[in-house]
């Protein structure tokens, strides 16, 4: 079977006064119907714009290359796949109907992404219209209501009448999965049937108090599993990652140097720079931390060969000859770096 | 005993019951009917210590009233009530130059390196600024001196001195923020969130930066921050607030491994960490 999101070579380009940049740069991955990949990496790997490529909500001025399939999987015929459609090659009004009906989306602060002088509950409500225009007045509340309740959202019925300002953090980002998960779902009592398959969160909890962090990382776990959704979740946190995802990636200067089962890439990380970030993470019991010293290079003046060759402790000669590839570290572990 | 507060060693700052409220803006129709002004108690009678050359730790989440708290310590705002001594000397009471001199002794660090720079001052005259103001009569020649010896203690190359903060990297502008407040050998440094901005492998070069000076400059340190992973760093005693007042206080290992607080043990719990092999 297909995966659900099956993402082929995708490299995004950026103008700049100096030339064209690759924040994104060869990237592949995949998400299973009910997998949660975590996208790890630092300011400047890449992970919001490989975010935003597949949302067709890159910048002006911004070219995106590669594909993207996204299989829409049906609950009417049995879970199997419907059609895949490519995400990279949908024009605007297409990746509209994409948007909130197949897939949906979180952001790290929910104030930006809501607006402020509209109640909750119409907000949620035009998310769902947006694909069901012709929904009874009746129909549309009891949905904004199974939506909030579905979020964990406490008395929904008042949530639905207050506007952003008035709830908490917490309750807010609520609110955003609950609106991001909304869409395109089709009401059959308590049954929560179809609706986004895939939720890309992107550092949904940043934001958040850790107490706060720990029950909105609970939702997301408890949603995928009920919904069987496919979630991709990009993160600069490593504990954090660790909390939701199956397998992570971890990206570098814009490309994917190290992926696995997240136990393993936590524990063995095969490539130094993961390495080095897991060793740089403050951690509860004190450690002498092992900074990794330097800065990311530029996007306009990346090292030839190993982005990370200059900041590596490892590093060789034949590091800057060329862009290692992937290479397995295990059945299903790869790392970008010659020594693996 | 009170709560918080160190008898064992000399202490450097000392504060005792202190107060600070707000007016509640949610309740600016409510305070005539209300009586009580509608106000939000940020810092409820708080008493602390930091004892000479140790780091406390002041830990909690966001509107617990930990940045208000050390707004209050470096008399940045007043306390409705309260006192505070640095030194032995009563920090409220003092005017002008009296103030100005004591205030030179006790810096502080920001968590947005990004906004706590002027934009239009060169990183030597950012870092110099405050050797201006407090010691006018040095020479140019041996301000450039301090300058440049103090670029090059947090970790900053020569060529920095003439370009901008903004030319900088996030963690390089923290560390133009710690240069700026170590120019003038303070005695007290307090480090609101120094790395809550910055990424990780930049952040813990940061934490490795201030654990160092703290030992060189022989300096007391006030930490205020929403992580106890960057609190187990650098912290020596740790106190944990919540909605404006301590509710444990203790030795960081103690704190860390054997929480006694409700609160502080739900801290602790949602600290999301890598699992360990």
């Amino acid at each position: 079977m297909a995966a659900l999101l099956e993402v082929r070579g995708l490299t995004v380009e950026l103008p700049t006064a100096g030339g064209w940049v690759r924040p994104v740069n060869d990237v592949s991955l995949h998400i299973e119907a009910g997998e949660a990949l975590g996208l790890v990496g630092e300011s400047g790997s890449g992970k919001t714009m490989l975010s935003l490529a597949l949302m067709g909500l890159l910048p002006e001025g911004a070219r995106a290359t590669g594909e993207a399939w996204l299989g829409a999987e049906s609950a009417a015929n049995g879970g199997a796949m419907n059609g895949r459609e490519n995400l990279l090659a949908l024009n605007e009004r297409e990746l509209q109907s994409v948007r909130g009906r197949e897939m949906g989306m979180v952001f790290q602060e929910p104030m930006t992404s809501l607006n402020p002088v509209m109640r909750i509950g119409a907000q949620i409500e035009e998310a769902i219209r947006a694909h069901e225009p012709s929904l009874s007045k009746k129909d549309a509340a009891a949905r904004v209501l199974a939506a909030l309740e579905r979020a964990a959202v406490p008395e929904p019925k008042v949530r639905a009448a207050q506007f952003p300002h008035q709830l908490s953090g917490g309750l807010r980002q609520r609110a955003m999965i609950a609106m991001a998960l909304a869409g395109g779902s089709h009401y059959a009592g308590k049954e929560a049937s179809a609706g986004p398959r895939l939720l890309i969160a992107d550092e949904p909890t940043t934001a958040l108090d850790v107490t706060v962090q720990k029950q909105v990382l609970e939702l997301l776990d408890r949603l995928r599993r009920e919904l069987r959704l496919g979630l991709l979740f990009i993160t600069h946190d490593l504990g954090v990652v660790a909390q939701v995802a199956d397998r992570l990636a971890v990206m570098y200067a814009g490309r994917i140097i190290e992926e696995g089962p997240a136990r393993e890439v936590l524990l063995r990380p095969r490539h130094p720079y993961a390495e080095g970030l897991l060793e740089a993470s403050p951690k509860l019991r004190r450690s002498k931390l092992k900074p990794i010293p330097g800065n990311v290079p530029r996007l306009d003046a990346l090292p030839p060969g190993c982005a990370f060759e200059p900041r590596c402790p490892v590093r060789r000669a034949e590091c800057t000859a060329a862009v290692p590839d992937l290479r397995a570290a295990s059945a299903d572990h790869r790392a970008r770096c010659i020594l693996v | 005993m009170h709560p918080g507060v160190n008898h064992m060693a000399e202490s450097l700052l000392e504060a005792r019951n202190l107060k600070k409220s707000f007016r509640s803006s949610s309740s600016l129709f409510a305070t005539a009917a209300s009586g009580d002004g509608g106000r939000i108690a940020a810092v409820n009678d708080v008493s602390l210590a930091i004892a000479t050359g140790e780091t406390l730790a002041i830990v909690g989440e966001s509107g617990c009233g930990k940045t208000t708290l050390a707004r209050l310590l470096l008399r940045l705002i007043e306390p409705d009530t309260g006192a505070i001594q640095f030194a032995g000397r009563d920090l409220l009471s003092l005017r002008g130059t009296e103030l100005r001199s004591l205030r030179r002794e006790m810096q502080m660090i920001f968590q947005d390196p990004f906004a706590s720079l002027n934009p239009r001052m060169r990183v030597g005259e950012l870092v110099g600024e405050p050797l201006a103001i407090h010691e006018p009569k040095l020479s140019r020649r041996e301000r450039l001196e301090r300058v440049a010896a103090i670029l090059e203690r947090v970790g900053l190359g020569a060529d920095a001195h003439g370009r901008y903060a903004h030319e900088f990297s996030g963690g390089q502008r923290q560390r133009i923020g710690i240069g700026r407040a170590l120019i003038l050998r303070p005695r007290l440094l307090v480090a609101d969130e120094p790395v809550s901005a910055l990424d990780v492998s930049v952040g813990a070069q940061i934490l490795e930066l201030l654990a160092a000076v703290q030992r060189e400059f022989s300096l007391t340190c006030l930490l205020i921050s929403h992580s106890l992973p960057v609190v187990a760093q650098l912290a020596t005693r740790v106190a944990v607030m919540q909605a404006g007042q301590f509710v444990e206080t203790g030795p960081a290992e103690q704190i860390l491994s054997r929480p006694a607080h409700p609160y502080t043990q739900a801290l602790l719990a949602a600290v999301p960490e890598v699992p360990a092999a």
